[in-house]
């Protein structure tokens, strides 16, 4: 068996206990229930997903399986039996780390290996990272919407992860609506078409990845600015169609922005 | 490698880690459960439940809760462990000398500790993966303000709200959640 058998294997058997593990969250989900949490996946990890089989399926089939791959693969793909909702993930960044260290000079097994390791940090360990962080992040990025809105001269003053509004409206910053979430989603697009147009990494690549980080995040921080001044236009945008206005437009940006970084690279 | 062996021993792990998948639910996946139990546990040790408290627009609801030996309501609220509500569930008006506690399986702590709540959550996350613990290490801890010198909720072994086969008792069938107004 070759080598990238072996890792597609791997792959299948992650992604489907991923996409399993999404339909059963709810015992009682109907059809339309496992179609919502199905598109609750988003857009890019199915993308990350495609360009992991992608990248694998075009790898060097002449590469022959050796004994401790076949068993190292095997071994970690057992754990996912395991009762842990994020087994899935840790068994990847397994994986990941083991492609990407034993590529044996296979571009494609190792951009494969990265791309794994993306996803697996933008479904946990960012997750882990940063909810130990979390409030001085949320406070940290009250503080800027306060200061921007007050240099506005809306008169906002803010404490801690709250913004209160002179009328006496306010609003309570969560994780849910700080830019860690657009972040590590923006990251994930930009490692993905990095890793499918296939260069080698250089100093331009973390530069454009610069710039997709600092995009999402005044993207977020103009939504959070317009929600924090008035009832009617947090209703839009955190519950009205400004809410999706604002998913499709930061998705259409990551995207774009991706697609300009890969275009600004030489052909490998 | 013998080809045919390595795929059917990758096609066995797949779908037996499929059907594994499938058999196991967690009964932590969201906070109602939580509140669910947290209203049990409190019952069975005479407390009455008193309803939902809601603590700022922001929809952060806090269940309130009567002792026998208390002067006035008890509140327990349901924090995710980042603690990003606590700020404002601990400044809302509280009556003067309440007692606050912070408690996330089998530990309790005065005041609000993040990392030690992280490690906490971090140790039964691996113990129960290798089925070394009955305790599911759920996102969200208790905030438990209760009237000073009111003993009756320090007393609750507040550990049964993160345990597994606790929880899968608590069906909506059987609930049986007492308001009294």
């Amino acid at each position: 068996m070759s080598r990238r058998a072996v890792f597609i294997w791997a792959s299948l058997i992650l992604f489907l206990n991923q996409i399993v593990a999404v339909i059963t969250a709810r015992s009682s989900a109907s059809l339309d229930q496992i179609f919502a949490q199905l598109c609750a996946v988003g857009i890019f990890q199915y993308m990350a997903w495609y360009t992991i089989f992608r990248l694998l399926g075009s790898s060097d089939r002449q590469q022959r399986a050796r004994p401790i791959d076949a068993v190292v693969v095997t071994l970690l793909c057992l754990l996912v039996v395991l009762p842990a909702g994020q087994m899935v993930w840790l068994i990847a960044t397994a994986t990941a780390v083991y492609l990407c260290m034993f590529s044996n000079g296979d571009r494609k097994l190792r951009a494969a290996g990265t791309v794994l390791a993306a996803l697996s940090m933008q479904q946990l360990w960012g997750h882990l990272f940063y909810n130990l962080v979390a409030f001085r992040l949320l406070r940290a990025e009250t503080a800027v919407v306060g200061s921007i809105l007050q240099a506005s001269g809306a008169g906002s003053v803010w404490q801690n992860n709250v913004i209160t509004q002179p009328s006496g409206f306010g609003i309570v910053i969560f994780t849910e609506c700080s830019s860690f979430h657009n972040l590590s989603v923006a990251l994930l697009c930009w490692v993905t078409m990095s890793r499918l147009h296939g260069h080698s990494w250089s100093r331009r690549d973390f530069m454009f990845g610069a710039l997709v980080a600092a995009t999402m995040v005044s993207f977020n921080i103009t939504r959070l600015s317009l929600m924090a001044l008035s009832n009617d236009l947090y209703r839009y945008w955190h519950d009205g169609i400004g809410a999706s206005v604002f998913a499709a437009g930061a998705s259409f940006t990551m995207l774009l922005l991706s697609l300009w970084a890969v275009k600004a690279q030489p052909q490998p | 490698m013998r080809a045919g062996l390595l795929h059917a021993v990758f096609a066995t792990v797949l779908v037996a880690s499929l059907v594994t998948k499938e058999q196991v639910s967690d009964p932590l996946l969201d906070s109602a459960s939580l509140e669910k139990a947290v209203i049990r546990v409190a019952q069975s040790h005479d407390i009455t439940f008193h309803g939902y408290a809601i603590v700022t627009d922001a929809e952060i609801r806090a269940l309130l809760f009567d002792a026998p030996e208390c002067p006035g309501a008890s509140l327990v609220a349901l924090l995710a462990v980042t603690l990003e509500q606590e700020a404002i569930v601990r400044s809302r008006a509280s009556f003067p000398g309440a007692q606050r506690r912070y408690i996330y399986l089998d530990r309790a702590w005065d005041q609000p500790r993040r990392f030690e709540v992280f490690i906490e959550r971090a140790k039964y996350a691996v113990l129960s993966a290798v089925g070394l613990s009955r305790y599911v290490p759920s996102w969200h801890m208790l905030f438990v303000e209760s009237p000073a010198d009111c003993r009756d909720l320090d007393q609750i072994d507040w550990r049964l709200v993160w345990d597994r086969h606790y929880l899968s008792t608590i069906t909506p069938k059987s609930e049986a959640v007492v308001y009294r107004d």
